[in-house]
């Protein structure tokens, strides 16, 4: 035998053994060691040794009053079971930088309180858990660009609260079910109101909406706000938090825009800046109406006029969420992209295909139809006898659809980008907003894109958009600390222009994105349309359609805009009350140069703290609700235009139901179990 | 077609605005004295970047020997300190947006060049935080 091979057979077992021998975590680290310190607690006190570090906290140890420690076999734990009545003790050290400890109930939540720094360890308690539930913990003070993901989770037994809204979970889904049973011929969700016939308030939002300037004061304002955050993201703080670049956009942008999709459409799309620039020098006006183009005016590709690249667009940025969110440096570059993607795009057509097929935000006209307000015509009969249709070619007043849409005839939100040039150009005055019930048009949109070819780009965009709300949750607020280090490629620190060096990534990091990027790509484009087509497969099997499962599968995916939407709604309501002083004192500190620009008239920066720490999760829950009620009716009303017959709709649609409702399910568990 | 009215003067105050907000970086430094609160008009302001400006903004004061100046110390980024190693002197850890800046007396005896340094460690960058006192000799 080879010496090589003798030495290798005498060292391999060692350090197998030295790998694989316990370690008592006193023994190396004595501030998990009570007895060192000759510290005394009552019998009946849980000790929890916790550390802190960038991506949130972990327990180490649980020590009852003095005799037992017990090192916790999971690495990454940052979830705490305590009972109603214990009483309990957290000794906590930062591994990495300084810190913050705070519970929400039960510890002070404002900044300023409970700084952990390096080198020591803090004691907080005997804190009397006597209120139950699920309470986050949350660092408060902005260490590093990662604190935005730093949360922890306790929940107090029994979690009453977590274990009712399970039950209303499933009692919501049955309610929907037995109301559409014993109404079963009725169509839901069909009322709408025409918002420009109110007398007065009617008259005064024409005159406001067919006023060219009142779309673009809004898309300048919005154009400020977008070069702004560019700069300050350029050069500003580099910590995520203090930076204008992160906190409007990742914060109040990202919570507004869901609201405003389900009140208002595509109004986002109205005062958007990104395609502006492209389009003012496209039309050569601002304000007024030309009738030349600074375009090639080439026609765009019918292959790329749908949704894939949007849909991809849209995980795309998911993938790398944990970067652009936290790193200023990054939305900076993905906004300098946003704006001369559609300069080059507009130079080649001078139409909205930037906004209709390539921007990620587009998620925004899928769920358009799930809103509460639509473009459309006030009397289709009166578009149908005219002849010269302005709202389709223009008019001296008004340009031709911008989104290559006729008006006129137009059912469907995914593409009017509600730019109001319709308004603008028709002579007859026929165009308007009309308020209705949510997801009204879904069931023929649905029914229109899976009739002769079906529109799988939208169908994807809806799995992505559905399957990605659950995974923001469990990624924004969740404890999985393992999942965000891969989606952070293992990086530490925040960057801008200068020291962008820092998020470099090494090869082991790449990989770790790599399993991350796996994993999201994997969930939302292959495992959940499979899930959802087996179901679809059943309900087509319940109903004993002829229909191809394709087009089931295809067309009840449609029911996912507005439960999708609420599920967003519900992520926004978190998102916001938790982190709201963060955008607000960004507007008096754009850089985070420690700036106030209202100190001068006597307004202060806001103190950190998160609004209605207490009932968060009560509102939240509402929304995952109305999402599941919403999800049901509109699957029924996809299904009676599907099959023409409403029982073969009530058995698919409760077939479905069983999927929207473990999804329901998973959700109340992130946010309360 | 000729422009009209409307449309020249949306094309000003669009070119104002643009212009406006990416010039924003050259006009920073009356910016910074405009709205940061001159709260210690009798002290050195430092502040100190973790990630960035080479970790101490200014990195170089120069002070005379024998004459006490207060230092007022803000975190701008992340949690860190201002200590001076031959004065034994440490402000403790200031957390920006959350504790107050700390303010310090010092008073040298003996020309030469002094460190200051963080002393809260904060990642890969901190050990090279680092500014200079410099300490020039005799009196005014």
């Amino acid at each position: 035998m080879k010496p090589s091979v003798i030495l290798l057979l005498l060292i391999l077992p060692t350090i197998l053994l030295v790998s694989s021998a316990p370690t008592l975590a006193s023994s190396i680290e004595p501030w998990l060691n009570p007895r060192a310190y000759n510290i005394s607690y009552g019998d009946d006190v849980l000790v929890y040794y916790v550390e802190d570090f960038q991506f949130g906290f972990r327990v180490r140890a649980i020590q009852k009053g003095n005799v037992e420690i017990i090192y916790p076999q999971t690495e990454f734990s940052a979830r705490m079971v305590f009972q109603k009545g214990d009483s309990v003790v957290f000794r906590v050290k930062t591994i990495d930088v300084v810190h913050g400890f705070n519970i929400f109930h039960y510890l002070p939540t404002s900044e300023g309180t409970n700084v952990i720094v390096p080198g020591e360890v803090y004691e907080f308690g005997p804190i009397l858990m006597n209120v139950p539930g699920k309470f986050k913990i949350r660092d408060p003070v902005p260490c590093d660009a990662l604190n935005p993901f730093e949360y922890g989770d306790i929940v107090v037994e029994p979690n009453n609260i977590y274990y009712n809204l399970l039950l209303m979970t499933i009692a919501t889904a049955i309610a929907t079910l037995l109301y559409i049973t014993l109404a079963l011929n009725r169509t839901f969700i069909s009322r709408e109101l025409d918002l420009l016939g109110i007398p007065l308030i009617g008259g005064f939002l024409r005159g406001l909406l067919k006023w060219r300037g009142s779309t673009f004061l809004l898309q300048l304002l919005n154009l400020a706000v977008f070069l702004l955050i560019i700069i300050a993201g350029l050069i500003g703080n580099p910590t995520g938090g203090m930076n204008f670049s992160i906190t409007v956009v990742w914060v109040l942008w990202f919570a507004a825009v869901e609201f405003m999709i389900f009140f208002g459409g595509r109004v986002w799309c109205t005062m958007c800046p990104m395609p502006v620039l492209g389009e003012w020098i496209a039309r050569r006006r601002i304000v007024e109406v030309s009738r030349k183009w600074f375009s090639l005016n080439r026609k765009w590709p019918e292959r790329l006029d749908n949704m894939w690249i949007s849909a991809m667009g849209f995980l795309g940025i998911s993938l790398f969420i944990v970067w652009i969110t936290t790193r200023p440096i990054a939305t900076a570059i993905l906004f300098v992209f946003m704006i001369l993607i559609p300069i080059f795009l507009h130079l080649y057509n001078p139409k909205r295909y930037f906004c209709r097929s390539v921007c990620p935000a587009n998620y925004i006209g899928y769920h358009a139809n799930a809103s509460i307000l639509a473009v459309r015509a006030k009397d289709r009969e009166t578009c149908v006898r005219h002849r010269t249709k302005e709202c389709a070619s223009g008019s001296p007043t008004g340009y031709g659809c911008p989104w290559e849409l006729y008006p006129g005839g137009n059912n469907d939100s995914t593409y009017c980008g509600q730019c109001f040039e319709c308004f603008r150009s028709c002579p007859l005055d026929n165009m308007t907003l009309k308020l209705r019930m949510p997801g009204r048009d879904i069931p023929k949109v649905a029914l229109q894109k899976t009739t002769r070819k079906i529109r799988y780009d939208e169908v994807w965009m809806g799995f992505i958009r559905f399957s990605l709300a659950i995974f923001y949750e469990l990624i924004f607020f969740g404890t999985y600390n393992k999942l965000k280090d891969w989606a952070d490629m293992n990086r530490t620190w925040g960057a801008n222009w200068a020291s962008v060096g820092v998020l470099t990534p090494t090869v082991g990091d790449l990989a770790d994105w790599f399993k991350w990027a796996i994993l999201v790509s994997g969930i939302s484009l292959i495992l959940f349309p499979a899930i959802f087509y087996t179901f679809s497969w059943a309900a087509k099997k319940v109903a004993k359609s002829e229909i191809s499962t394709n087009r089931i599968f295809a067309a009840f995916s449609y029911s996912l805009a507005p439960y999708g939407q609420l599920l967003w709604m519900s992520f926004a309501v978190a998102l916001f009350l938790v982190n709201w002083a963060r955008p607000l004192n960004s507007f008096l500190d754009p850089f985070g140069f420690n700036w106030d620009v209202l100190a001068n008239v006597g307004l202060d920066k806001f103190q950190w703290h998160p609004l209605f720490e207490d009932q968060i999760i009560m509102l939240e829950a509402p929304f995952v609700f109305a999402g599941l009620f919403l999800g049901i009716i509109t699957t029924y009303n996809i299904g009676r235009e599907l099959f023409r017959d409403a029982k073969k709709a009530l058995k698919s649609t409760a077939v479905m139901t069983i999927l929207y409702v473990l999804c329901a399910l998973i959700v109340i568990w992130i946010i309360a179990g | 077609m000729r422009r009209g009215l409307w449309e020249w003067l949306a094309l000003i105050i669009v070119l104002l605005t643009v212009g406006g907000v990416l010039l924003t970086p050259l006009f920073i430094p009356f910016l910074d004295q405009y709205f940061i609160k001159a709260e210690h008009p009798d002290a050195i302001v430092v502040k100190g970047y973790v990630g960035q400006h080479g970790g101490y903004e200014p990195k170089i004061i120069k002070v005379r020997a024998n004459e006490t100046v207060r230092i007022a110390f803000y975190a701008m980024d992340l949690p860190q300190s201002l200590s001076i190693d031959a004065l034994n002197l440490d402000t403790g850890v200031v957390v920006p947006e959350v504790t107050e800046e700390k303010v310090i007396e010092v008073k040298f005896t003996t020309p030469g060049i002094y460190v200051f340094r963080n002393t809260v460690p904060n990642g890969p960058m901190s050990p090279f935080q680092i500014g200079y006192i410099v300490v020039e000799g005799g009196q005014k």
